[in-house]
Order: structure tokens, then sequence, then C-alpha cells
């Protein structure tokens, strides 16, 4: 399941320093500094996800915190449904 | 609060009959009790306010780690600052070990929150609430080299203040419930529905008015409750996005590690995936599991 991290209003050496404290999950960061594309998104609050499937549409979002419970019951059965 | 004492044993003294002094103290009326309850938290106010006035004492001071300080006979210790995470912060934690006659009675962790999805930093006084005193520490901001500047103040006899309110209240709503109160209210209707020459409609309409007095600020406070529970209830996160559906907002971002890549979301086209929006200080994926 590739993750996409957006870092989201952090300078970009905070943003790597948060990384190398708690590790790096994501295929790739994007940086969004001003938080420009996070107001595109509508986004609330980090951390916030956004579920995009094969033609790039927003399938869910999840509010708050990914936790393996919202992973294993939520994302990941919508996952195997639009990867079918 | 001795009139209320003395006043108290005085009724007893006068009250005629052939009883001890427990059953006469039980024939005095709620009313009387709650003047005397309300007057007793008048009394209890003024004194908090006046103890607080004149004997409160405050420290502004730079804390270097191991300093203490005095203030109303207690003394604090500053032992340092740690990093800690909430759930939507990350904390800069003091710990400060409390002591008076060199016993420690407490340790108290003043905070400074810096949340991060609204950016915004919060100071986080800690709180030691006391019958006699309140402590409350501060934590200002770091000067230099594990030193903090530290606001200590004690504050003897603040919860005699809100006691005091609460007392007040208390005694008043003992006095409206005294039996006479509900008794000439009833005579008054009855005294009414005399004068008029149809006794039993006007008795109706009297009781259906005092009947609506209470009965409508009733309703609109019920009504007030559910609408506030509601609210409450409502998790505004949860409300569903409007983007499910739609596409996903084009951009083009630089790649945090090597920030001449550009990325943007249609390299992605072909594969389902997650963007996990994240920030400083908000505990990210890694944290839970890999996937």
């Amino acid at each position: 399941m590739p993750i996409y991290g957006l870092s989201w209003k952090d300078k970009r050496e905070d943003a790597l320093a948060v990384l190398a404290e708690l590790g790096d999950p994501y295929v790739l960061n994007m940086s969004d500094f001003d938080g420009r594309v996070a107001i595109d998104y509508g986004i609330t609050g980090a951390p916030e996800t956004y579920l995009i499937d094969k033609n790039g549409v927003i399938r869910y979002r999840e509010p708050g915190q990914l936790t393996p419970e919202i992973m294993e019951k939520t994302i990941l059965p919508m996952v195997r449904e639009l990867n079918r | 609060m001795t009139t209320v004492v003395v006043n108290i044993f005085e009724r007893v003294k006068s009250t005629s009959g052939q009883l001890n002094p427990l059953q006469k103290l039980g024939m005095q009326t709620r009313s009387y009790y709650g003047m005397q309850l309300a007057h007793l938290g008048v009394a209890a106010f003024i004194v908090g306010v006046t103890i607080v006035t004149g004997y409160q004492s405050e420290q502004d001071v730079r804390m270097d780690v191991g300093d203490t300080i005095v203030a109303g006979g207690y003394t604090f210790r500053f032992n340092g600052v740690t990093r800690t995470a909430g759930p939507n912060y990350q904390a800069e934690r003091a710990e400060i070990e409390v002591s008076k006659n060199g016993q420690v009675t407490n340790t108290m962790y003043p905070e400074k929150r810096a949340y991060t999805a609204a950016g915004n930093v919060m100071t986080e006084t800690a709180i030691d609430s006391g019958v006699f005193r309140d402590l409350y520490i501060s934590l200002g901001e770091p000067v230099s080299g594990g030193a903090w500047s530290v606001r200590v103040y004690y504050k003897p006899f603040v919860s005699w203040i809100w006691g005091g309110a609460v007392l007040m209240a208390m005694g008043g709503g003992l006095a409206l419930s005294d039996r006479r109160y509900a008794l000439a209210a009833r005579k008054q209707r009855e005294a009414l529905a005399q004068k008029s020459q149809q006794p039993i409609p006007a008795v109706a309409h009297g009781s259906e008015g005092s009947m609506s007095r209470f009965v409508i600020p009733l309703i609109l406070f019920v009504v007030l409750v559910v609408f506030l529970a509601i609210g409450l209830r409502r998790d505004p996160n949860r409300l569903p996005s409007a983007l499910i559906g739609k596409s996903a907002p084009e951009f083009a971002l630089p790649e945090l590690r090597e920030p001449s890549k550009i990325i943007s979301p249609n390299q992605m086209r072909g594969k389902v995936w997650l963007l996990n929006v994240w920030g400083r200080g908000v505990s990210h994926v890694a944290r839970s599991t890999r996937f």
C-alpha cells in the first residue's frame, strides 16, 4: 500500500527532523510549506488521510489518526475492492 | 461568622416550649436557615477576598535546573523541562517540586503546548487548589541553557471566594423551599378566586397562569439542553468530505528530501494510493504500523 506523505506547514528541516526521529513510512513526501494544497483538500487538521483511486478520484477521507484498526477494517477492504 | 452562631443560639433560647435545644433547632424554618447560610457565604467571601489581596505573593524569575524560589512559605524547586507529546500537541513540561518546611508536598507540571493543527502555543498553568491556599505555576519562555522564566503564585483562601458564592446560592435555594412561600401563594390564588364572580374557572385560570410561569421556562430550558447535547455529539470531523467521489485537487509540490523533484497527483495515475497529511508534533503513520 503506497502512502504518500504531505508535510503540512512545516519548515523543511523540521519535517526532516520528525522523519528522522519517528521513522519514515512514506514512499515519498511532499512539502506544503504554506499550506495552500491543504486548503484545496479542505484539511481540518493534521493528521488526515485521503484514499485516492486509479483515476485520481478521492474515495475516502479519514480525519485524524490512522490507526491499525481503521486501516484493517475500512481502508484495506476498500483498497482491495478498488484494485480488482 | 460569630454573629451567625450567636444569632442561632439566641433564637433557640427565645423559642418557647418544653423542648430540648436540639428539637428547638429543628423547629426553625427553612427560610431562617437559608438566611443564615447565605450570610455565612457573604462572610466566607469577604474573608477570601481580604486575605487574597493582603497576603498573596508572586514570583517571576529565571530558573536554572535545581534552582529554588520561595513564595508564601512554600519552596519551589525547578527540576528541568522535558518534551512530551499529547494527542494533538507537543509540550514542554516542567517538573517543579513543591515543599513546605523541608517536606515535599507536591510535584507540579506546568506546560507550554504547541498545537500543531491550529499552529498556536498555549500555556498550561499547573494549579494546586486547597482549602487554605491555591498555588499556580506557569511556564514562561526558555531563556538559555535549560533555564526558563517561571512565574509562581501563592494565593491564600481563594477557594473561600468560590465557596462563599456557593453558600449564598444554597442559602437562597433553602429559603425558597420554605413551605410558607408555597402556602402564601396558594392563599393568594384562593383570595383571587373568591373575589371574582366565577370561582371555578378563575381557580383554573389562576393555577394555569402559575403553571405556565414554570412550564414555559422549563420547556425552553429542555429545548436548549437538547440542542446543546446534539451539538456536543456531532463531531465536525465526521461530516462527509465534499471531495469524496471527486477528482483529487491537482498540485505540484517539491519532494521533501529532493526539492528539485516536483510531485503531482497525476503521476500516481493507475494505482490506488493514500495521501497522508502530517505535521510536526503529530505522530504520523510511522507510529501505528507499517502496511
